[in-house]
């Protein structure tokens, strides 16, 4: 790796951030370019970590000197008797997410460059991405649990900057509860902050139990690698009944950042940000940091709950997140499929879509408790990380060049694009049958791989005696499947009305009038090419992937072989897959595809069909419920206190304190009455106390 | 010779006719004539006191020969702020003069 | 014996009553004078007392400087007299001052004596204990005796306190009720 590497990959980024106002200060186009360099400077440090990782050493490439081996961490130790200290670790997992995060930031930043132009704020934006590419490197990149909620927290700031970037908007705001446009971009930022916030408070009581019992059994640590070699902490946590509600709790902080149920209700509001924001922050990477801390925290569970013969805390760990993140896939997906806004559809496919990871690892634990092995789980959520990170960023960033092109974000205000953005058209398409899982495209092998571990899961259960985690495993594998179906249904769905369908009465007038779609300016569809490619030969890299995933796990047989290609496609999920492509694509054909049936009619034939539409379209009263009950009920609340016990106590007390003091003031000033003989008086009665204390005091 | 209490009693009572003269007369000339009662007590005072059968000690007649000097200065001064006072107020009454009072 | 007995008891009497009268006198002149004259008083008090350079210069500076100032100034003036003389309302205003003239010399007087014993106790000498006491008692009683007489400033001590409470009070009262009428 290039020196420094792993500090400069966060480094630079945050260094670009803080330089780019006085680059503005310069020329408009120096700002630009240089934001954008730097981003590429810290992908390119990124980068450089990849091939240690498979050499299995780090080797600095400047002197040739081996400095280490895989995991390999650099710190510099800040007060070592509380265990805080600041560092990196390189490590698969870090190099392979802070290259995604590298990676998409670079490459959503070139594109920025073509979306943003002209935009008067443009200082902070470049500003607030850049510190947020730092910061989510940062987190990926830390070897302590302390440094990486600071990355943490970074990005939660930067996404709520940016989701409210255009707060300025005078245009009549969408909901008729704010004024401006401006505002309700402005609110949405703050849902979004507010409601991970309740996850990442979670996390940080989660990290401090943690802390506080490290420090109790004497040796402080934040550490990663250190809390999976020392097994005391665990021991103590166990003997106080805290075990499970830790870990629990540090399960919230990625139920919050991840937007997976209950948390899930502010990521369809963030996409009133950019669409280069939410292609980054809410597709590719802020929202996988969850993903990332449940990747990570998972092998040191499974090693210290086997040291101390604790593998049921694993076991409730594993199905609490396989749980939550299967009924959100299914949750978010029949969202998906009746929204109008495109941005929409896209926010409830990637909520959908974390889903399936956290299901896959969740899978990955449960086979870690009944097999012992958790390899297969961990790796099809890594491996669907990755594709999703490049289908999904890519989805978001054809999304933007239409919606830069047509400047409307209800779908059903297009129609017929297909002839004016032809290039868009293919690689949004190409995105659309890789987030449904249609081989050959990376997709495809990625959820299959989820489905396989979901089935091994499910063998092994039944090998070893656990009957419950065997059928856990098939119903976890059969709502899987189901959404799968839906994923395609919707995929079908949002190509077609956009492309397929022929022009709306919005598309017509606006070539009335003269403004023609044309196709996206070449700085804005390279980049869309670029993901289109990798989306289709990903599938191809699952050998290379899993030798680097699983680099240095003892119990795997790991080669770069096809024979993992070869078996996906030959298990017997491949069956349930097909079965549910077709069960989602047939219908959405008919529909949307050849436009046999029209839907609007379908809907009022069947009042049932009718009935559900509407409930999926009301995001299952989910988010009228948090906001009736929690935030109505927390406004009445204070409301409430500040009538019964500001005014009434705390304020009537400052009153009567004030009145305490004036009144006796105002008796006071009748000793002052100006005389000069009262005066002589007191002096001398003041001049005798003072002689009796001098002489008997 | 009498005993040192007679005069520490004459004392005593010339330093209550000074300070009775200060809290209740209104003219400003008599309270500056019971400053200067209230001095000369303190000076009998220190004189009587220093006074022993063991001994005169010089250093209490010291320190009066220096208070009678400064005493005459503080009655200098008040005698030409009343001078002043009378100028403005045209009235000797002290309590007249209440424009310092709030 | 009997001779310097009168002749002190005498002069202390008329420096108090000289005293007095330049305090009552109404025309400042004549208090003026009053107070030249205790002054000269005085320093015939301060010759017997073995101190003739004090007295020289009590004599001097107050007998003589002061006095002609104080001529000097009474001449510029006007108004030779006091004002406002002999009216009903004067003589009670005067009552709150009397009595708080009588207060404090009960309070000095204590205090005097009292610090004459303390005073006494510092130089080393004893207090004059009837014979009858056994000599081994006698430390311990004055140890005692000691103690007491601190005891005793404690009880001067609250006396002053709540004297000075009510000596505010009234003539607070006092004053105020004047003015009104005014």
């Amino acid at each position: 790796m290039l020196p420094l590497a792993p500090w400069l990959c966060w480094g630079i980024p945050v260094i670009g951030a803080i330089l780019t106002p006085l680059l503005a200060k310069i020329n408009h186009k120096v700002r630009d370019y240089g934001a954008v360099l730097f981003s590429i400077v810290g992908f390119i440090f990124g980068l450089s970590m990849v091939p240690d990782i498979f050499a299995g050493q780090v080797v600095d490439w400047f002197t040739d000197k081996v400095l280490g081996s895989i995991p390999y961490e650099s710190k510099v130790v800040w007060i070592s008797k509380l265990g805080i200290e600041m560092g990196v670790l390189v490590d698969p997992l870090s190099v392979f997410m802070a290259n995604i995060a590298g990676g998409l930031g670079a490459l959503i930043m070139v594109y920025a460059l073509g979306y943003m132009h002209g935009d008067p704020d443009l200082t902070r934006y470049w500003f607030f991405k850049n510190f947020f590419i730092g910061g989510m490197v940062l987190l990926v990149i830390s070897n302590n649990f302390l440094q990486m909620f600071i990355g943490w927290e970074i990005v939660g700031l930067c996404s709520y900057a940016l989701i409210g970037f255009w707060h300025k908007k005078k245009e009549p705001s969408p909901v008729p509860d704010y004024k401006t446009e401006g505002e309700y971009n402005a609110m949405c930022g703050m849902k979004a902050f507010i409601t991970t916030r309740v996850g990442d408070v979670a996390l940080l009581i989660a990290i401090l139990t943690i802390y506080a019992s490290t420090l109790r059994t004497g040796n402080p640590t934040f550490n990663f690698l250190e809390l999976r070699e020392q097994v005391e902490w665990v021991r103590l946590l166990v003997a106080n009944g805290l075990l499970i509600p830790t870990i629990i709790l540090l399960f919230g902080g990625p139920v919050g950042k991840s937007a997976q149920f209950p948390l899930h209700v502010w990521l369809p509001e963030a996409m009133a940000g950019p669409t280069t924001v939410s292609a980054l922050i809410h597709a590719a990477t802020m929202v996988k940091a969850g993903v990332y801390l449940v990747a990570r925290v998972l092998p040191i569970f499974v090693e210290v709950f086997e040291a101390t013969n604790l593998t049921n805390a694993l076991c409730t760990f594993s199905l609490v997140v396989a749980c939550i993140g299967a009924f959100t896939a299914f949750l978010a997906a029949t969202m998906g499929m009746v929204a109008r806004e495109v941005k929409k559809v896209l926010a409830y496919s990637t909520i959908s879509q974390i889903g399936y990871m956290m299901l896959a690892l969740g899978i990955g634990g449960l086979t870690g408790y009944v097999a012992g092995e958790i390899a297969e789980g961990y790796y099809a959520g890594t491996f669907h990380l990755m594709s999703h990170a490049v289908f999904k960023a890519l989805l978001f960033l054809s999304a933007g060049a239409i919606l830069h092109a047509t400047e409307t974000k209800d779908m059903f205000e297009m129609g017929g694009l297909k002839q004016y953005m032809p290039i868009t058209y293919k690689c949004m398409f190409i995105g659309a049958l890789s987030l449904a899982g249609i081989p050959p495209f990376s997709g495809f092998w990625s959820k299959e791989s989820i489905f396989d571990a979901a089935w091994v899961l499910a063998e092994e259960a039944y090998q070893h005696g656990y009957a419950i985690i065997g059928a856990t495993g098939y119903i976890l594998l059969f709502i899987a499947v189901i959404t799968a179906a839906m994923t395609l249904f919707y995929s079908i769905r949002l190509i077609a009305i956009i492309f397929i369908w022929p022009e709306s009465e919005y598309i017509k007038e606006r070539k009335r009038r003269g403004e023609h779609i044309h196709e996206a300016p070449p700085v804005m569809w390279v980049p869309l090419a670029v993901l289109a490619a990798v989306s289709v030969i990903g599938g191809l890299l699952a050998p290379a992937f899993q030798v680097f995933m699983l680099k240095g796990w003892e119990r795997v047989d790991v080669h770069a072989s096809f024979e993992i290609l070869v078996k996906t496609v030959t298990s017997p999920t491949i069956f349930m897959t097909l079965g549910a492509l077709a069960l989602g694509g047939i219908p959405a054909y008919y529909f949307y595809w050849s436009r046999k049936i029209d839907p609007e009619e379908f809907l009022e034939k069947h009042g049932f069909f009718r009935a559900v539409h509407s409930f999926f379209y009301n995001r299952w009263y989910i988010n009228d419920f948090y906001m009736k009950v929690i935030v109505g009920g927390f406004i009445k609340l204070s409301n409430a206190v500040y009538k019964f016990f500001e005014q009434a106590i705390i304020d009537r007390f400052n009153y009567a304190l004030a009145w305490v003091v004036r009144s006796f003031s105002q008796a006071f000033r009748k000793t002052h009455t100006g005389d000069l003989n009262y005066n002589m008086i007191a002096a001398m009665l003041g001049i005798i106390a003072i002689l009796l204390l001098l002489l008997f005091g | 010779m009498i005993g040192l209490n007679w005069y520490l009693a004459a004392s005593a009572i010339l330093y209550s006719i000074g300070l009775y003269c200060l809290a209740t007369k209104r003219n400003l000339i008599k309270m500056i004539i019971g400053v200067e009662i209230l001095l000369n007590a303190a000076h009998l005072n220190f004189i009587a006191l220093s006074t022993t059968t063991a001994g005169l000690d010089p250093l209490a007649r010291t320190y009066v020969i220096v208070s009678i000097g400064v005493g005459a200065g503080v009655i200098a001064l008040a005698l030409s702020l009343t001078l002043l006072v009378y100028r403005h107020y045209r009235t000797l009454d002290v309590r007249k003069m209440r424009r310092l009072k709030w | 014996m009997g001779l310097e007995f009168v002749v002190e008891v005498a002069l202390i009497a008329f420096l108090i009553m000289f005293a007095l009268l330049a305090v009552e006198l109404k025309k400042l002149a004549y208090a003026v004078a009053s107070l030249g004259l205790m002054s000269t008083v005085l320093s015939i008090i301060f010759y017997i007392l073995y101190a003739p350079y004090v007295a020289v210069i009590n004599l001097l500076v107050y007998a003589g400087a002061v006095i002609v100032l104080f001529l000097a100034v009474l001449s510029l003036m006007k108004p030779g007299e006091e004002e406002g003389k002999g009216k009903m309302y004067d003589i009670i205003a005067e009552i709150p001052g009397g009595v708080l003239f009588i207060i404090i010399a009960v309070i000095l007087v204590q205090i005097l004596t009292t610090s004459y014993i303390g005073i006494q106790f510092a130089y080393g000498k004893t207090l004059n204990l009837p014979s009858l006491i056994p000599p081994q008692m006698q430390s311990m009683l004055q140890n005692v005796a000691e103690s007491t007489w601190r005891v005793r400033v404690i009880d001067v001590l609250i006396q002053a306190m709540a004297l000075f409470v009510a000596g505010l009070g009234v003539a607070v009262l006092f004053r105020r009720e004047r003015r009104e009428k005014e």
